[in-house]
């Protein structure tokens, strides 16, 4: 009778510290609300995705055909796209063509040539959104619209989920608070959840 | 002392001397046979019993025409007319067993060859159509094979359907089936329901591309060893209890691979 309490004892208090260890989700401080999935979306293409979005911003259908959904606050923008892949990727061999930096810058120059009359690499890395291997780059570009010149800076993370392509997005023209942006597009990619692996 | 036989076309009687054969009531055709003949023949054909012919009769009716045995069997001491039965009855006898065989070679037919179309008549019968976008799974193999230059034909007659399998004794323990094998004209291929609904995702693009690969490749099953395990063409699906995408990624890509190869 001793033993089992003494376990049932110890067990309580390795529920409580554990759960005192852990950041509650629910902090005033954090800046990402509730969880927003694409599954079922008609350009989600059969991909089950969901990602917390930025409290007080706007969540729109995307105006381009791979573009599923977009959070949007003035002139910030986050953007999830969706393409076909050619065929599956293993995670492994995922990671084997997103460290080819041939075949990663040749991807980001087709993608940036297209959309910018000028455009600068400001960083690139080999990162994970959820267990899957990723690239993560900002760029700096000048565009135009219109007529109107703009400057943009844009920080991207690419990976391949089995046979989809997917892109996080983030963009903003005004570069005040540019840090806090670029931890705040990182924060909603961290976020990100693929629920199907586990089925 | 000489023994004779006599035969009336069915039976064989005898042996019998001299004497005793002209008391059984035969004439001069009566066919005979004793050790030295090698054929039954007729009594007044037998040149050394050709002085007996005269205390013979002739035949009454025209006597009917046997084949006569090429080599005469050895005769049993024990027959004689005492043991003679209506010769209806042995054509009953023979007829009866004729069926006997014959019926036993129609069910062991039945449970050999035809067993196979009468479970693909119940598993047509069995099958209905569904929401499943098997479609879907078709299209993403014929992608994967025109990745790695394998361009198969594409039928216009495709049938992917559910039965209920697990209805069926003989196929309660199958997840899919395919009948296009060989066929390039068709694909044809049934889905057990049940294990489809307990498959994760990856054992759905595990078996579909199993079925795809019997029935568009034209390949058969691996053995079910433990080396085989993981590879695309391994029957036992039900053994892998967590599959992933993963895992199913790289075993179609490895069968794609040597399909492939071999092609060139």
């Amino acid at each position: 009778m001793s033993k089992w309490f003494i376990n049932f004892f110890l067990l309580l208090v390795s529920v409580f510290l554990l759960s005192a260890s852990i950041p509650s989700e629910v902090n005033s401080n954090d800046p990402l609300g509730e969880y927003y999935s694409i599954k079922d979306h008609p350009k989600a293409k059969g991909v089950n995705l969901k990602l917390k979005v930025p409290k007080g911003w706007e969540i729109l259908e995307g105006d381009r055909p791979k573009v599923v959904v977009k959070f949007l606050n003035g002139s910030d923008v986050f953007l999830i796209t969706v393409a076909e892949a050619e065929t599956f990727f293993s995670k492994k061999s995922a990671k084997e063509l997103l460290s080819d930096d041939e075949f990663t810058n040749e991807l980001i120059s087709e993608v940036n040539n297209s959309n910018f009359k000028f455009w600068k690499l400001l960083s690139k890395k080999e990162v994970t959104i959820d267990k899957y291997p990723a690239i993560e780059y900002s760029i700096r570009g000048r565009g135009e619209r219109v007529g109107i010149e703009y400057e943009i800076i844009v920080k991207t993370w690419y990976f391949i989920y089995e046979d989809k392509i997917i892109s996080l997005q983030g963009s903003t023209i005004d570069f005040s608070n540019i840090s806090n942006k670029d931890r705040l597009y990182t924060l909603i990619a961290n976020s990100v959840i693929l629920p199907d692996q586990y089925n | 002392m000489k023994k004779y036989f006599y035969t009336d076309g069915v039976s064989k009687f005898g042996p019998y001397t001299l004497e005793e054969l002209f008391k059984k009531g035969i004439s001069r055709d009566t066919k005979i046979w004793f050790f030295g003949l090698t054929i039954w023949t007729p009594f007044n054909e037998i040149e050394e019993l050709s002085q007996f012919v005269s205390k013979l009769p002739p035949a009454i009716k025209q006597p009917s025409i046997p084949k006569p045995p090429s080599i005469p069997s050895i005769p049993s001491s024990n027959n004689n007319e005492t043991n003679r039965k209506p010769t209806i009855w042995k054509e009953v006898i023979i007829v009866a067993i004729f069926v006997v065989v014959i019926f036993s070679l129609w069910v062991a037919f039945r449970k050999s060859e035809p067993k196979s179309k009468d479970v693909y008549e119940e598993i047509v019968s069995r099958s209905y159509d569904s929401d499943e976008e098997f479609e879907m799974y078709l299209d993403k193999f014929y992608r994967d094979l025109g990745v790695l230059g394998i361009y198969p034909t594409k039928p216009s007659k495709r049938i992917i359907k559910f039965s209920n399998l697990e209805e069926i004794a003989d196929a309660t323990h199958i997840h899919g089936i395919s009948f296009g094998h060989n066929n390039e004209d068709l694909i044809e291929i049934y889905i057990n329901p049940t294990s489809w609904n307990k498959f994760n995702r990856a054992q759905k693009y595990f078996l579909m591309y199993h079925e795809l690969s019997h029935d568009v490749l034209n390949l058969d099953d691996l053995e079910p060893e433990d080396a085989n395990k993981g590879r695309l063409m391994f029957p036992n699906i039900e053994s892998y209890d967590k599959i992933s995408m993963d895992e199913f990624i790289e075993s179609y890509q490895k069968l794609f691979e040597e399909v492939a190869a071999e092609r060139q």
